[in-house]
């Protein structure tokens, strides 16, 4: 099955007319253990050595398949999601500890962190929609369609509760209009700021009229729809709401505007014209597949190259979700409602982006008041009281490892938890450190001891709190 | 998604030209003592900055009792005019405002009346963001404060001189270099570590400093070093100079209570802290209305009572400026769910001992009205201009993008 699935895309790379040209998403390959925790970073919320060493063996295509192919995955989040008996009856944590948890657990990372990318394009939040239910429904929706066709997703987003709440679609009516979706869909969904007037945004509010919710669903009230004749981008007939999601979802400019905020949001800022451009031409020659432009933008060079790799910051989503899926016992359910706390003290609250254009990315993320908050989440999770007085035997899965040494200790956790590596001079500090007593006195580190569980604890710590380990 | 500081690579390019590559601390020793010891030149005042958010209702908060309007368009929310605390025989203070009511009384607060803009935009979203950048024309980026901070903030050498009682940055105190604090309270302004091994502390702490110093190539990594640091430091000096803080009044234990009194103690130790921000929210109150916005009213006029007394007593309160304001104000006629819908204009209160005791701008018609709501006659920029001018002694002009001519409320 998955043979086929590969020759099928190789058929359907071949067919694409833009392939031989492409210059940035080139496909030449190239493989090794730093891009493979490059793809798992970003494609997803990083992974085990093990992980790394499985997807390292596989090489470029095979790698990138078995992590875009979740649905040949079993899942079983949802049956565990029901134990914790979460009360979603009203706005608050239980719902982002909802989610939360599928971040942490999910045998589908790629899955989770689309439907970020998702969350934050389609920036829909409680404060305003009031509903938990809406806000799931929602989240489900870009769960199952995360790589669909783009005017599958545009069209299911447009009709969905949460957002007709949201952009006041449900005030827009026949004869006194709302103009909030019309003008965020353009704006922030599509085609993009200057790609549009003013006209276009007030005839196709008219072209959305009718479009209500009944009983929590959509429902088309063709006795408030304004039937007139409405002139969009240049065009003049009696369009509808489903017509005017055709016309963006066709336009080139839509996409170049996906084609940008996903490659920020995947691989690096200010991707170059060029690069945009063939972004464009996968998405239209694909017929607006998303799948197709993600596979492009994961398998390309330009992914791999050292422009993309530690290039990005970790936003708190990432931070939490990477440190929890690290070590089985750092997933322990009652830290959830902690973990969310600690998110909203980073700057994220799952489910509230702070307005329709979603969150601020890269060092906007980084403030005082943030970076502490940081540092305390993987103190949090390091020092958590459940655990046995000595945690679980670190000196012993070390030793399994054979990483003995200050060094071997350091580089071993440096390789697992940074994007890039250490400098000499912060990897004598952290060894310097294993060997130093509380007093400041030097001592010889021994594993087998009974300070090394502290020590090593101090020195994730060290690690996971460090700059380099912010950026993704 | 968006990246407001530009392209975050060049953003640190930027910090790097200015000279600012070298974590703070490396760069001054005693700050404390800077500041606290600055030339009576060197302008200290502080601002407060007190947000309602979710559309504060004007009207029944300066009402105007004596206008047959009010009553008809409010058959129930209109306060009884036996009630309302009188200011001019016209208009008054709802009664929960009698603790503000007191801190005019003895002129050190005053009231901005009509405040809103031009094309005014009834989405929350949208005009909060109008407040925040100060930008009605354009879907600006970054806030007046920040656009502040940038230009004097960032060379005073304080680890946090900007704070805000909250877990995010609000996008008025958004600039391209300038450092908020986020505190949410001080306690959980500290950098953990394992409360079972208290004798490792020092040592983790002096090597996460360490690690933070590392000469590094990397911009993006340097800013983050630099931020960190600054927390740290930041951290520690809240942690030390604020824990002897004790108030000179007790403050109310609400949300605003609790965040104003936060920022008495930050202020006590003396970072060099030049702008705080509060909020206060649950305003949008489209139903029920009366016993909600009393509340609410309620908790500013005691928080504020206590924060002022307690900066008196501690001889702070001629370098403050408490400014509260409101995304907008609502409408003039009830709604059928006895609350109001969004609205317009409305008023904003300025605290200070060195705050002129008097109305400014004037109460709006009730019955000329910009369908429906109230017509602006003060543009709120106006407000901001004052404070840039007045109180925090720089030019508003480049910081507003236009000149607004200052109102009289500051001595």
């Amino acid at each position: 099955m998955r043979l086929r699935f590969a020759l099928g895309l190789a058929l359907l790379a071949l067919t694409l007319p833009a392939a031989a040209q492409q210059k940035y998403l080139r496909n030449s390959g190239d493989w090794d253990a730093v891009k493979a925790a490059h793809l798992l970073r970003r494609a997803g919320f990083g992974g085990t050595p093990a992980e790394v060493q499985q997807l390292a063996a596989a090489g470029r295509d095979a790698a990138v398949d078995q992590v875009m192919n979740y649905e040949l995955l079993p899942d079983d989040v949802e049956q565990r999601l029901a134990y914790l008996n979460l009360d979603l009856t009203r706005p608050g944590q239980p719902l982002q500890i909802w989610w939360l948890f599928r971040l942490a657990e999910t045998s589908r990372p790629f899955q989770e962190k689309m439907i970020l990318f998702w969350h934050d394009h389609f920036a829909t939040g409680i404060s305003k929609v009031r509903q938990p239910s809406y806000m799931i429904q929602q989240n489900q929706f870009l769960r199952r369609y995360a790589l669909a066709n783009f005017r599958t997703i545009l069209m299911g987003i447009s009709q969905d509760p949460a957002m007709m709440v949201w952009l006041d679609t449900v005030l827009n009516h026949r004869g006194r209009p709302n103009e909030n979706y019309a003008r965020e869909v353009m704006e922030l969904f599509t085609v993009g700021i200057g790609n549009y007037t003013e006209q276009d945004i007030k005839e196709a509010a008219r072209a959305f009229t009718g479009w209500s919710l009944v009983n929590g669903q959509f429902f088309f009230n063709s006795r408030d729809h304004d039937i007139g004749n409405k002139t969009f981008f240049g065009q003049t007939r009696n369009f509808n709401g489903n017509d005017i999601v055709d016309v963006l979802v066709a336009r080139p400019a839509t996409g170049r505007y996906l084609g940008r905020k996903l490659w920020e949001f995947f691989a690096y800022p200010n991707p170059e014209p060029e690069l945009v451009e063939e972004l464009a031409q996968v998405y239209l020659g694909s017929g607006y597949s998303i799948r197709a432009v993600m596979s492009a933008i994961l398998r390309s060079d330009a992914f791999y190259s050292p422009n993309a790799i530690g290039a990005l910051v970790k936003s708190p989503a990432e931070v939490v979700t990477f440190v929890l899926r690290q070590f089985p016992y750092f997933r322990d359910q009652r830290l959830l409602g902690q973990v969310v706390g600690d998110m909203q003290r980073m700057g994220q609250v799952l489910f509230n982006p702070p307005s329709v254009a979603g969150w601020r990315w890269g060092l906007e993320w980084i403030n005082t008041g943030s970076v502490l908050a940081r540092s305390n989440f993987v103190n949090r999770v390091l020092t958590l009281r459940t655990q046995p007085a000595t945690g679980p035997a670190i000196a012993e899965s070390l030793r399994n490892a054979g990483v003995t040494t200050p060094g071997q200790i350091v580089d071993y956790y440096a390789a697992r938890f940074l994007p890039l590596p250490l400098t000499a001079s912060k990897r004598q500090t952290l060894i310097d450190f294993l060997q130093t007593e509380d007093n400041g006195q030097p001592f010889k580190f021994d594993l087998n001891g009974a300070s090394a569980d502290s020590r090593v604890r101090q020195l994730m710590f060290l690690l996971l709190a460090d700059a380099t380990f912010q950026l993704n | 998604m968006a990246y407001n500081r530009r392209e975050f690579l060049k953003k640190s390019f930027r910090i790097m030209a200015a000279g600012l590559a070298v974590p703070q601390f490396l760069a001054h020793t005693a700050y404390g003592a800077e500041t606290r010891g600055a030339s009576a030149a060197e302008n200290t005042n502080v601002l407060v900055v007190i947000q309602f958010t979710g559309g504060n209702d004007g009207i029944n908060t300066v009402i105007p009792f004596g206008e047959a309007a009010y009553y008809s368009n409010r058959t129930i929310l209109g306060i009884p005019s036996q009630n309302v605390l009188s200011l001019d025989g016209k208009i008054g203070l709802h009664p929960s405002l009698a603790k503000f009511k007191e801190l005019l009384d003895k002129g050190v607060a005053a009231i901005v009346n009509g405040v809103g803009y031009p094309n005014p935009n009834r989405s929350h979203f949208r005009s909060m963001d109008i407040w925040h950048t100060a930008q009605p024309e354009i879907y600006g980026t970054t806030g007046w404060l920040g656009r502040y901070g940038d230009g004097n903030l960032v060379q005073i050498r304080s680890t946090a001189p900007a704070v805000h009682i909250g877990t995010d940055v609000p996008l008025a105190l958004h600039g391209d270099q300038l450092d908020v604090a986020s505190i949410d309270t001080i306690g959980n302004f500290r950098l953990q570590t394992d409360e079972r091994f208290p004798s490792s502390r020092q040592l983790v702490l002096d090597r996460y400093k360490l690690l933070h110093q590392d000469a590094t190539q990397d911009p993006t990594q340097q800013f983050i070093q630099n931020v960190s640091v600054d927390a740290l430091l930041a951290s520690e000096d809240l942690q030390r100079l604020a824990s002897g803080y004790q108030p000179a009044v007790p403050y109310p234990t609400t949300g605003l209570g609790n965040a104003l009194r936060t920022i008495a103690q930050a202020l006590s130790a003396s970072l060099g802290t030049r702008i705080f921000y509060a909020q206060i929210g649950g305003f949008d109150t489209h139903a029920n209305q009366l016993n909600t916005h009393a509340n609410l009213l309620a908790q500013f006029a005691e928080a504020v009572s206590a924060f002022y007394a307690d900066m008196v007593a501690k001889q702070q309160a001629d370098r403050i400026l408490i400014m509260t304001f409101s995304e907008f104000g609502r409408r003039v006629a009830q709604n059928g769910s006895n609350g109001t819908d969004h609205g317009t204009a409305g008023p904003m209160f300025v605290v200070g001992s060195k705050v002129r005791g008097e109305l400014f701008g004037s109460y709006p018609s009730l019955t000329d009205l910009d369908q429906g709501d109230l017509k602006f006659n003060t543009d709120f920029r106006q407000v901001y201009a004052t404070v840039l001018t007045r109180w925090m002694g720089v030019d508003a002009g480049s910081i507003l993008g236009g000149d607004f001519a200052p109102l009289g409320f500051l001595v």
